[in-house]
Order: C-alpha cells, then sequence, then structure tokens
C-alpha cells in the first residue's frame, strides 16, 4: 500500500470510528477510557474486530491510535472545573454506583492506563494530577452539608 | 557589630534558600531515567511542553475554581499537586535543554560553515533559560507556582526557540553530508 493511499485509508477509518463509536459515548472522558481499552497491555498495540474489518488490522490500529491521543489531549486542555463535570458524567454513567467506582478510581487509579504511549510526559502528569483532584471534588461534593446551627 | 549581624542574616538566608533548593530538587525527583535507560521512542520526551499546557499549569483559574468550594483540605491538596507538577516541569524543561546543547555542541563542532552572532544568541537564551529555571525553582518553592505564569511562559517560549534553533542546525548539518 503506497504512503498516500495508507494516509487516505487511516483518515477514512478515524473518521468510522469518530462516526460510529466515539459519538454515541456519553463524554471525553469515557472515550478517552474506551480508546485506551482497544489497546493491548502488553504489546501497546490497538485492536478493533470492526474497524479491522472494514478497513485493515494495520489502518486501524493507526486510527485508533490518533483517535486516542487526540481525545487525551483535549481531556488533558480541560479546565478543572470542565473535568470534574466529565468525571461526574463518567460515574454516574456507570452500571456500578459511582461512589463504588470512585472508591476503585482513588484506590487504583485505573485511569493510568487511559496514557497514550507517546505523549509529553508533563501533559500526561497534568492529567494525571487533574483526574486525581477532580475525583477528590467529587467526593467532596457527595459529602453531606453540615446541619444548619 | 553590625557588619557581623549582617554577615550572619546573609548566612542564614543563603542556607534556607540552599534548603529550598534541596527540598525542590527532591521533590521533583520524578523525572525519567535517561542515559539509555528508556526505549528509543522515550525521544519525545525532548519535545518541549505545548505553552497551552504549560499555561495550565500556572494559571490561576483553576485555583479560584477551586477556592470557592471552600473546603481546606481540597485547597492544600491542589496546591500540592500544582506545586509538584509545576516543579517537574521546570526540571524536565532544564534537562531536556541541557541535552540539546550537549546535542548542539556535537553537531557544531562537525559544522563547517557556524556563524558565530547565531552561536552567541543561542549560548544566551540558554544561559537566560537556565536562570529563569533557577528563579522558578526558588520561588515555586517559596510561593507555589500561581504567580509566575508569565515568567513560566517566557521560559516555555525560550525553550521552543533553542529547540527550533537545534532542528535548524540539525538540517543544514545534514544537508551538507
Amino acid at each position: 500500500m503506497s504512503a498516500t493511499i495508507k494516509i487516505i485509508a487511516v483518515q477514512d477509518a478515524y473518521d468510522d470510528i469518530l462516526q460510529r463509536t466515539l459519538a454515541r459515548i456519553s463524554c471525553d472522558l469515557a472515550r478517552l477510557v474506551y480508546l485506551a481499552s482497544t489497546r493491548d497491555y502488553n504489546t501497546g498495540n490497538y485492536h478493533h474486530d470492526g474497524l479491522a474489518a472494514r478497513f485493515n488490522a494495520d489502518v486501524a490500529r493507526k486510527a485508533l491510535e490518533i483517535a486516542h491521543r487526540q481525545v487525551f489531549y483535549r481531556v488533558s486542555a480541560y479546565s478543572l472545573e470542565e473535568l470534574s463535570e466529565e468525571v461526574e458524567i463518567y460515574l454516574k454513567s456507570s452500571r456500578e454506583s459511582p461512589l463504588e467506582v470512585l472508591r476503585a478510581w482513588q484506590n487504583l487509579e485505573p485511569y493510568r492506563i487511559a496514557v497514550p504511549m507517546e505523549v509529553n510526559p508533563t501533559v500526561a502528569r497534568l492529567f494525571l494530577s487533574n483526574i486525581r483532584l477532580a475525583l477528590a471534588i467529587f467526593r467532596h461534593r457527595q459529602q453531606p452539608l453540615p446541619p444548619r446551627p | 557589630m553590625m557588619g557581623v549581624s549582617i554577615a550572619f542574616v546573609i548566612s542564614m538566608l543563603l542556607l534556607y534558600l540552599l534548603g529550598v533548593w534541596r527540598r525542590a530538587t527532591v521533590t521533583a525527583r520524578e523525572l525519567p531515567p535517561g542515559g539509555g535507560l528508556l526505549p528509543d521512542s522515550a525521544q519525545f520526551a525532548l519535545e518541549s511542553c505545548p505553552a497551552e499546557y504549560v499555561s495550565k499549569i500556572f494559571s490561576r483559574d483553576d485555583w479560584k475554581f477551586v477556592a470557592a468550594m471552600k473546603s481546606p483540605a481540597l485547597e492544600r491538596f491542589f496546591r500540592a499537586e500544582r506545586k509538584s507538577l509545576a516543579l517537574l516541569w521546570v526540571q524536565q524543561t532544564s534537562a531536556d535543554i541541557q541535552k540539546i546543547m550537549r546535542q548542539h555542541a556535537e553537531l557544531s563542532r562537525r559544522s563547517e560553515d557556524l556563524d558565530f552572532v547565531t552561536e552567541m544568541k543561542l549560548f544566551s537564551r540558554y544561559a537566560e533559560l537556565r536562570m529563569i529555571c533557577g528563579i522558578l525553582v526558588l520561588s515555586i518553592e517559596l510561593a507555589g507556582p500561581l504567580w509566575l505564569r508569565g515568567l513560566a511562559l517566557h521560559a516555555s517560549k525560550l525553550s521552543q526557540r533553542i529547540e527550533q534553533a537545534q532542528e535548524t542546525l540539525d538540517a543544514a548539518v545534514e544537508e551538507a553530508r
């Protein structure tokens, strides 16, 4: 496959994943977690059966990698207020109790695997730090208000 | 007697600043290991952090949002997170720029048509950036990063200029081969 044809194919695959899959996900944080979940933990390669069948495994891998990095940089650029809203939408859209998910996210920090492989290390740290803060803010908001005197 | 007191105050101040500096370097010791301990793809670490994100680390907007929640625990947590992040960025920038200057010195030795003025400009930018990094580390440690956005953005711009100059020289050496 020539380089130009491959670039066009990757662009088509990228548009496809944007329209068919990512558009149906409720928020950017959930999109990020979804895209990270298409990556193999051991090899770091991305895989998506439907996309690979429509294009090919190589093109699908590249399209997923680009989509992952783009969503990651977008989420990392969010203000803390915006990210707190994202975290709230994400936790409340889970099938489990939001407080259960919150507990797991604060203890196990599974959001660490949402960081793509080749991104600027400072941006990666900013993302992780902001998620930690947004989770603490969510927990703070769940606490009942002190009784009025 | 007066002279002795002043000398004592100055030496105490210097000792305090030295302590602050040492604490800052310990706080920011989360840099990835160098010296070939990471795979080749770790070269992306040499690209400086985009200014948009540097601005976020030092911005007061997030602080205003956290302060509005009136929770001392959240405020402490926010300040600690931003401080450690800011120190990490300064140390990362300083380490990257030293690496770039080492590469530049190597390339300069091989280059046949070096421009003295350009080289001097590059060196003065490097010296300025190292000095700003030192000031930033001390100021972050003493007052936190939320007052230093302008200086941090200036450092970010300088670092990008040095990076670009290195890339230009790199391309020129490649072309001459």
